[in-house]
């Protein structure tokens, strides 16, 4: 069996036969005097029989090591190591340069207002994976676009002055792009033109407004971020739905401020399975969304009503996350009990906030598989609050935080093991200074 | 106790416990799956590990030969450096060009756990330092031309921004 096939080097002469770093296996102090005496050449030479000449011997020393191993190290790296690597020699940049998974962190912004036309022409460009374009008029980008786009998997534009046929003709030439944000409110051309490409790779997409032509060239998107320019004549709200409805069959994650409208639509299209969704004007429309989208894991919503959520409860037994306000107090009794949790047995993450001072009672209420509470945003209206009480229920740092802060007159109880060590000092030093504050962890 | 040969590049035999040489995936598999019987007394051809690095793998395995298959890391967890045991740090305090031979013949070998800790021992001792002291510490030749490794430095005026 030929073991030697590993670890082979090329013979530097013509014929590029590859032979074994171990022909030349020197003692240290040796391969020193050679490898000092003579700049790049080992000082050792060898007849090669293929190429029929003497040709020098590559050392085998060191940092000689082959591509494959040296990548391997730079694995361990962070970016700022990455790059003072590839400021090293030719050799390693390229071993840099040529890995997508080394690059993969590697970002460029261009910030400052630039004209991108003719004369724009950007030299050493890293080659990013990331990339965001700040507040800039382009013009032209064609020079240098598709070297730098053909590598890139996330790109973001700010505020950018362009026209649809130069975004379209960037888009072109980034096969590999994943994630798309599109801050852009108005494009200064928007001529329609044809689109001879997709990007299948495409995941996710951010943007403010949807152009009819997206629904063609993003034909696998997971995720969607619609911030909507305001419109009187509900244009944008009918492309947004138009978009979803021709990625249906992969769209999972959907992020807009949704409206009645919008989950009419949803509720129409047979392939769609939601699985987040993000942000429910009122729950209203949340218990109407849960009744057709039984997928749905994660979920945020405004304007919460309990036994709204309730119903949400037992429509989405997969509910894995809720993040809900609650309207203003004066719709409930003096204190509300949170049922709705008793719905939700599957819950490992909730946040609640309140529009206006709420009264939580959390007695009796089980969430057996809750790893994360936020009570932030009820913790905040409620200055008045005397007396809290947590039982058997993680609660995160940051409201801790805020009770030690803020709360110096309440009354706190926690009952529970699960409180992290940084929120267990900030409630033992709280604790020494007032007498009426109880803790039992 | 079974026990096999193995012949390295300079022609010196090594008797080993075969649970030891089997911390090798080379050997491993050459003795499970291609079937060599090293029964007869004759010895497996390294014919690219020098016996002083062959001697100090074979420590290494020793002392690790009991070690349970490394967790799934995820991808965080898994660039960390800091998580080198005393025991390998101490093991692996040798010149470079020990330790560059004992990753190559780790590779040949396929020792991955080996190969890990080669290599993040090589990341510590490039982390942190400008690529003038890094070439300095490998002695690498600067084979950039006068100027363009400023260029490459500063990648462009307008636009660089070093990290998340």
């Amino acid at each position: 069996m030929d073991l030697s096939l590993a670890n082979v080097i090329p013979c530097n002469g013509p014929c590029r036969k590859r032979f074994h770093p171990a022909t030349v296996n020197l003692d240290q102090t040796v391969a020193d005097v050679l490898r000092t005496s003579n700049g790049k050449s080992s000082g050792l030479w060898w007849f090669c029989p293929e190429c029929r000449q003497t040709v020098d011997l590559p050392l085998h020393y060191v940092t000689d090591l082959s591509a494959e191993m040296l990548g391997m190290i730079f694995q361990y790296l962070d970016v700022n190591s990455l790059l003072e690597v590839r400021s090293t020699c030719h050799r390693w940049k390229d071993i840099v340069d040529q890995s997508y998974s080394l690059r993969k962190e590697f970002f460029v912004a261009f910030n400052g207002k630039f004209t991108m036309d003719e004369t724009f022409q950007p030299e050493n460009l890293l080659p990013a994976s990331r990339t965001r374009l700040n507040p800039s008029k382009i013009i032209c980008v064609e020079s240098w676009w598709p070297a730098f786009g053909a590598a890139l998997t996330e790109l973001s534009l700010c505020f950018c002055e362009i026209g649809l046929p130069v975004l379209l003709g960037m888009l072109r030439a980034t096969p590999n792009l994943i994630s798309l944000s599109l801050d852009i409110t108005e494009y200064n051309s928007d001529e329609v033109i044809g689109a001879d490409f997709r990007l299948e790779k495409l995941e996710s997409l951010f943007c403010r407004r949807v152009l009819d032509i997206f629904g063609d060239i993003f034909p696998r998107l997971r995720k969607v971020e619609f911030l909507l320019v305001e419109d009187d004549d509900n244009d944008e709200e009918i492309a947004a739905c138009l978009l979803m409805r021709s990625v249906q069959g992969t769209l999972k994650n959907l992020s807009c401020y949704l409206t009645q409208f919008i989950v009419d639509q949803i509720c129409s299209m047979d392939q769609l399975k939601l699985e987040t969704v993000d942000d429910l004007s009122n729950s209203d429309l949340a218990v109407q969304l849960s009744q057709m989208q039984p997928s749905i894991r994660v979920l945020s919503c405004q304007a919460a009503v309990n036994e709204d959520l309730i119903d949400i409860g037992k429509n989405l037994k997969n509910l894995e996350e809720l993040s809900a306000i609650m309207p203003p107090a004066e719709e409930y009794e003096e204190i509300l009990v949170p049922s709705f949790l008793t719905e939700m047995p599957q819950l490992t993450k909730l946040t609640l906030a309140a529009e206006d001072d709420l009264y939580l009672n959390f007695e009796r209420i089980k969430c057996s598989n809750l790893s994360y509470l936020s009570l932030d945003g009820i913790l905040d209206k409620m200055p008045q609050l005397k007396e809290l009480e947590i039982m058997a229920c993680p609660i995160t740092d940051k409201s801790v935080e805020f009770i030690t802060e803020n709360c110096s007159h309440l009354l706190v109880t926690i009952r529970c093991d699960q409180v992290s060590s940084v929120a267990r000092k900030l409630l033992n030093r709280v604790t020494r200074k007032q007498e009426h504050f109880s803790n039992i962890c | 106790m079974s026990t096999i040969k193995l012949e390295t590049s300079d022609g010196v035999k090594f008797t080993v416990k075969t649970q030891v040489a089997k911390c090798s995936g080379t050997i491993r598999t050459m003795l499970e799956d291609i079937g060599i019987n090293p029964q007869d007394g004759e010895a497996i051809p390294l014919s690219n590990v020098h016996s002083t690095i062959l001697q100090k793998i074979l420590v290494w395995a020793e002392h690790h030969v009991d070690d349970p298959e490394p967790p799934r890391e995820d991808a965080d967890a898994a660039k960390r450096t800091d998580d080198i045991c005393s025991w390998d740090e101490d093991f692996l305090k040798v010149d470079q060009r020990t330790l560059f031979d004992v990753m190559l013949a780790a590779n040949y070998l396929d020792m991955k756990q080996l190969i890990a800790v080669c290599c993040k021992t090589v990341a510590n001792m490039i982390k942190g330092k400008t690529a003038d002291q890094i070439r300095r510490t490998f002695n690498i030749e600067n084979d950039f031309p006068p100027g363009e490794e400023d260029k490459i430095r500063l990648r462009n005026q307008f636009c660089e921004e070093r990290s998340r």
